[in-house]
C-alpha cells in the first residue's frame, strides 16, 4: 500500500493504492499519519485504487475522521470504486466520509 | 498474527460433519427413514453453509444453500427422499468436500469444478420445483425484501441484534464483514448501526484491535438457533444480544440499559432503526430525567421501569438464557470432546517415556540400596508410573469405526459400477487403536476391500448357480486379543484357488517348481509383487500391484497378515497390529553381553534349552510333542560366544506360528520406550527398534515376526533338502 499526497490550494489529497486490510493496517497507520501537521486543512481520500478494504480499514478511516476532527481537519472520501462503496454500505458508515460543504 | 486458527477449526469440522453426513445418507440408503437422520443431514449442511460464510468461502456458501433447501423440504415432508435424490445428494456431498479441500489447500475452484457444481445444482431442480414461496420467505432477496414504514410494532419480524465483538477478531482473522454478510443470507438487513464510540485516543489505538461495535435490524423469518449460529466462530469473547420480534418496547430499554454506550446515542439508533418509536424513547428518557431530579440521583433507566413495573426484567434475560441452553446442551450431549493437537499429545507421551525410563534407573537404584522403605515407596510410584502411561496411550486411541464407516459408500459405489450386490457389514467398530495407525491402515483395508469385490465376491449368476444369495458380504470386524487388534476382512465369495497361485507363480517366475509350501505360505504368495490371479484386470483392481503394498504397510505397523480362504466359500484376511507402538511391556535378555528385549505380549513361555528334547540334526525341540524350530540370536546377530552350557529358550507367537530363541540369560519384565531405529538400520532385519534401559546401556528390541518367519522358513528349506532360495540370500 502506498499514499500519495497530493496539495492543491487547501486540500491535501491521499492517494490509497493498493490493500486497505487487516494486514496492512498497521503500516498503513503509520503512512497515513507521519507528519500530519503538514496536511492541508482538508484532507480528501482517493479510494478508487484500493483493492481490497475490510472491516480493519474500515475502522482505520473511522478513526482517522475522528482523530483529524479533534485537530480541526475535515476528512473525506473524494474518489471511491465499487468495491469500496460495497463495504462502506454494509457498515452503513459512507455518510461519515460525505464531503462536508 | 495468527489467522488460521478459526478457518482450521472449521475445516476439522466440517471434515466431521460431512462424514456424518455421508453415514447418514447411506443410513437413509438401508432404509432408514428416522426424521433424525434428515434432520442430521440438514443440520450438517447448514452448519458448513454457516460457517464458510463467516470465512467468505462463497463457493461453498452458495452450492451448499441449494441443498439445505432440498433437505429442508425433505425435512418438512414436503418431498420424499428416494434413492434417485439419494444418488444426488452423495455426489453433492463429495463436491462440497472437495470445495472444502480446495478451500483447505487455497486452491481457486476451477471452471471444471464449478460446472460440476451447477451441474449436481440443476439435477437437484425437480425438487425445487415449488420453491418460489418458502424460498422467497426463508432467503427474501435483498432488494426485493419488505420494508416496512412506521413506527415500533409494524416491524413484525425484525430482530434487534446487539453485537459488542472481541478486541482479537481481527488478528484471528475473522472479519465482522463476512458475519454482516452471512446475515444477509438470512433476511434482510434494513439498518445496521456502526458504533465508533471505542474508538481510543491517537496513542492507545492498535489498528489490528476491533474497536467497532454493531446494532443490525435483521428483517427475517430465520429462528433464533440460526442467528446464533451466525456468531458461532465469535460466540467466545463477544458479547451478543438478540431481541426477538415482536419484544416489547421494555426489551429495548433494557438492552440500552446493559449496554455500555451512551444510552441517548443507543436510543437514537433505536429510534432510526424502526425498532422503537420517538415518543417512546422520549417517555423513558424523560422518566428517567424525572426521576433523577427529584431523586437527586440519576437512577438507570432500566431500574426505573422495573421499579414501575414496566419491565419484566426477564425479557433479555430469557433470550439469553436461551442461548446458553442451547450452548449448554450442545456441548453436553453430541460432543463432549476437546480438540487438541495431535503434537501436544505426542510431546506428553515423549514425555511420559522418558519417565519410564527413569523410573526403571531409579528401580535399580533403590534395590541397590536395599532400603525396603524405599523400595517399596518406589514400587508404588512405579505403579502409578504404569496407570499415568496407560491412560496416556489411550489419548491417541480412537475406536476404528470411523475408518469402516468409510467403507460403506465404498462398497456401495463400487458394488453399483461393477454390476454386483453387495453389502458391507461392520463388528467391533467400538474397538479402538492408535491414532497414527488408523491413518495408515486406510490404504491397505482399501485395497483389500476393493479386491473382495472385484475378484472376491461373484457375478450374481454365478452366485446363483452356487445357490447362494444374490448379495454377497464382506464383513469387517475388529477385536482385541492379547495385546494386539485383529482385523478381519470376509467374503463370502469364491475364494482363492491354491492351485492357481502356484501355477501362476511357477509361470512368473517367483516360486521353484516342486518346492512344497504349506497353506498358509501359498496364501501368502498373493502378496508378491507382480502376482495376480484375477483373469481378468479390471479398474478397480487387478493389476498386480496393491497387495505387496498392503503387505509392507503392515509390516512398517510391526503387523502381520494371514490369509483363509476356501474355494466356492469366501476369503477372510485377518490383519494382527499392536495397540500402539509407543511404549510397550518387554522382557530383558542378553546373549553374548548384548541386551535385547522381546515383547512381553508374544512370549508364550521361557524353558532351560537343555531340558528340552531336540530333533535329530535339525534346530529343532520337542515342546510337550510339538516341534519348534528356533533360532540362536548369537548366531544370527555373530555376537561373541560365552558360556554354552545354560542356554534358554524363549518361546515366542506372533499369529497362529510360534518358534524359539535362544539366549544365553534372563533378566526379568521391563517397560520399554520404543526408539525407532535410525536410517542406517532400518534395513537391519529381526530388529524393530532400539530403547534405553535403566543403566543407560542399549537394548535391542527384536521384531518377533521376522525371527519366526526367518526360523520357520530355515527349517523348511532343510526339511525339503532345497539348498539356497532366493529368500534365505535376502536374509
Amino acid at each position: 500500500m502506498n499514499i500519495a499526497r497530493k496539495k492543491n490550494k487547501d486540500t491535501t489529497t491521499l492517494v490509497f493504492e493498493g490493500d486497505l486490510t487487516i494486514y496492512s493496517v498497521a503500516q498503513i497507520k503509520d503512512e497515513l499519519f507521519a507528519d500530519y501537521e503538514k496536511l492541508a486543512d482538508k484532507i480528501a481520500l482517493d479510494l478508487a485504487a484500493v483493492t481490497e478494504i475490510d472491516t480493519a480499514g474500515v475502522q482505520l478511516l473511522l478513526f482517522a475522521k475522528k482523530f483529524f476532527s479533534t485537530v480541526h481537519r475535515s476528512f473525506f472520501i473524494s474518489k471511491s470504486n465499487e468495491s469500496v462503496d460495497a463495504v462502506l454500505t454494509v457498515l452503513d458508515v459512507n455518510t461519515c466520509f460525505a464531503m462536508e460543504s | 498474527m495468527n489467522l488460521d486458527g478459526a478457518l482450521q477449526t472449521f475445516f476439522a469440522e466440517a471434515e466431521e460433519l460431512l462424514n456424518s453426513m455421508e453415514a447418514a445418507l447411506l443410513r437413509l440408503d438401508e432404509g432408514d427413514k428416522d426424521m433424525e437422520t434428515i434432520n442430521e443431514i440438514f443440520r450438517a449442511a447448514h452448519t458448513i453453509k454457516g460457517s464458510a460464510g463467516l470465512f467468505g468461502l462463497d463457493d461453498i456458501v452458495s452450492f451448499t444453500h441449494i441443498v439445505e433447501n432440498v433437505l429442508d423440504r425433505a425435512r418438512d415432508g414436503k418431498i420424499v427422499i428416494t434413492s434417485d435424490l439419494l444418488s444426488i445428494f452423495l455426489p453433492c456431498r463429495d463436491h462440497i468436500a472437495t470445495l472444502v479441500e480446495n478451500a483447505m489447500h487455497n486452491r481457486a475452484n476451477d471452471a471444471q469444478c464449478l460446472a460440476h457444481g451447477k451441474a449436481l445444482l440443476d439435477s437437484l431442480q425437480p425438487w425445487l420445483e415449488t420453491k418460489a414461496k418458502t424460498e422467497a420467505a426463508r432467503v427474501p432477496d435483498i432488494s426485493a425484501a419488505p420494508r416496512q414504514a412506521g413506527g415500533a410494532d409494524t416491524d413484525h419480524e425484525a430482530w434487534h441484534i446487539s453485537v459488542r465483538l472481541g478486541p482479537d477478531l481481527l488478528r484471528n482473522g475473522m472479519d465482522p464483514l463476512s458475519i454482516l454478510r452471512f446475515l444477509r443470507t438470512l433476511g434482510d438487513i434494513t439498518h445496521i448501526a456502526t458504533i465508533t464510540e471505542h474508538l481510543p485516543a491517537f496513542n492507545d489505538y492498535d489498528p489490528e484491535r476491533l474497536y467497532l461495535g454493531f446494532e443490525i435490524t435483521l428483517v427475517s423469518n430465520a429462528s433464533q438457533q440460526q442467528i446464533e449460529d451466525a456468531f458461532m466462530f465469535v460466540r467466545d469473547d463477544s458479547d451478543i444480544k438478540l431481541i426477538p420480534p415482536r419484544s416489547n418496547i421494555e426489551a429495548y430499554v433494557n438492552l440500552i440499559k446493559s449496554l455500555p454506550e451512551n444510552s441517548q446515542r443507543l436510543g437514537e439508533i433505536l429510534v432510526k432503526s424502526h425498532a422503537i418509536s420517538f415518543q417512546e424513547l422520549d417517555a423513558a428518557l424523560a422518566t428517567q430525567k424525572h426521576q433523577a431530579k427529584s431523586s437527586g440521583a440519576v437512577g438507570m433507566l432500566g431500574d426505573i421501569l422495573i421499579e414501575e413495573q414496566a419491565i419484566p426484567p426477564e425479557i433479555v434475560n430469557a433470550a439469553l438464557d436461551k442461548q446458553k441452553k442451547i450452548s449448554e446442551k450442545k456441548s453436553s450431549g453430541e460432543n463432549r470432546f476437546i480438540r487438541v493437537d495431535a503434537e501436544r499429545l505426542d510431546i506428553l507421551i515423549n514425555l511420559i517415556g522418558e519417565l519410564v525410563i527413569n523410573r526403571q534407573r531409579v528401580d535399580l537404584l533403590s534395590s541397590k540400596m536395599g532400603n525396603p522403605t524405599l523400595i517399596e515407596a518406589v514400587t508404588s510410584m512405579g505403579n502409578f508410573t504404569e496407570a499415568i502411561r496407560d491412560a496416556a496411550l489411550t489419548l491417541r486411541m480412537v475406536p476404528i469405526g470411523d475408518t469402516f464407516q468409510k467403507f460403506k459408500r465404498v462398497v456401495r459405489d463400487t458394488a453399483k459400477s461393477i454390476g454386483k450386490e453387495i453389502e458391507l457389514e461392520i463388528e467391533g467398530a467400538e474397538t479402538e487403536l492408535d491414532r497414527s495407525m488408523v491413518e495408515k491402515l486406510n490404504d491397505p483395508l482399501m485395497h483389500i476391500v476393493r479386491n473382495a469385490m472385484d475378484h472376491g465376491i461373484e457375478s450374481i449368476a454365478v452366485r446363483q448357480a452356487r445357490d447362494k444369495p444374490d448379495a454377497g458380504t464382506i464383513k469387517l470386524t475388529a477385536r482385541h486379543d492379547a495385546g494386539n487388534i485383529v482385523i478381519g476382512i470376509h467374503d463370502d465369495g469364491g475364494g482363492l484357488d491354491v492351485e492357481k497361485i502356484r501355477k501362476k507363480a511357477i509361470a512368473n517366475g517367483i516360486l521353484e517348481e516342486g518346492l512344497h509350501l504349506s497353506r498358509q505360505e501359498l496364501f501368502q504368495l498373493i502378496f508378491h509383487p507382480g502376482l495376480s490371479t484375477a483373469e481378468q484386470v479390471t479398474n478397480l483392481s487387478g493389476r498386480g500391484v496393491g497387495m505387496d503394498v498392503v503387505k509392507r504397510n503392515i509390516e512398517e505397523l510391526q503387523g502381520g497378515i494371514e490369509i483363509e480362504s476356501e474355494i466356492g466359500v469366501g476369503t477372510s484376511f485377518s490383519i494382527r497390529l499392536p495397540l500402539t507402538l509407543a511404549i510397550i511391556d518387554g522382557f530383558h535378555v542378553t546373549a553374548g553381553h548384548i541386551d535385547f528385549i522381546v515383547p512381553q505380549n508374544t512370549i508364550l513361555e521361557c524353558v532351560d534349552l537343555n531340558s528340552l528334547s531336540h530333533v535329530q540334526g535339525q534346530n529343532c525341540v520337542n515342546l510337550r510333542g510339538e516341534q519348534v524350530p528356533y533360532i540362536r540370536l548369537r548366531e544370527i546377530f555373530s555376537l561373541q560366544s560365552k558360556d554354552h552350557s545354560r542356554e534358554k529358550i524363549v518361546v515366542v507367537q506372533f499369529g497362529e506360528k510360534r518358534a524359539g530363541i535362544v539366549v544365553d540369560d534372563l533378566h526379568g519384565e521391563i517397560q520399554t520406550v520404543v526408539k525407532p531405529m535410525g536410517p542406517i538400520f532400518q534395513a537391519l532385519k529381526g530388529i524393530g527398534g532400539s530403547s534405553l534401559l535403566g543403566t543407560g546401556a542399549v537394548a535391542l528390541i527384536l521384531d518377533i515376526q521376522q525371527l519366526i518367519s526367518f526360523a520357520i522358513s530355515r527349517e523348511h528349506l532343510r526339511n525339503n533338502t532345497f539348498l539356497v532360495s532366493a529368500q534365505e540370500q535376502q536374509e
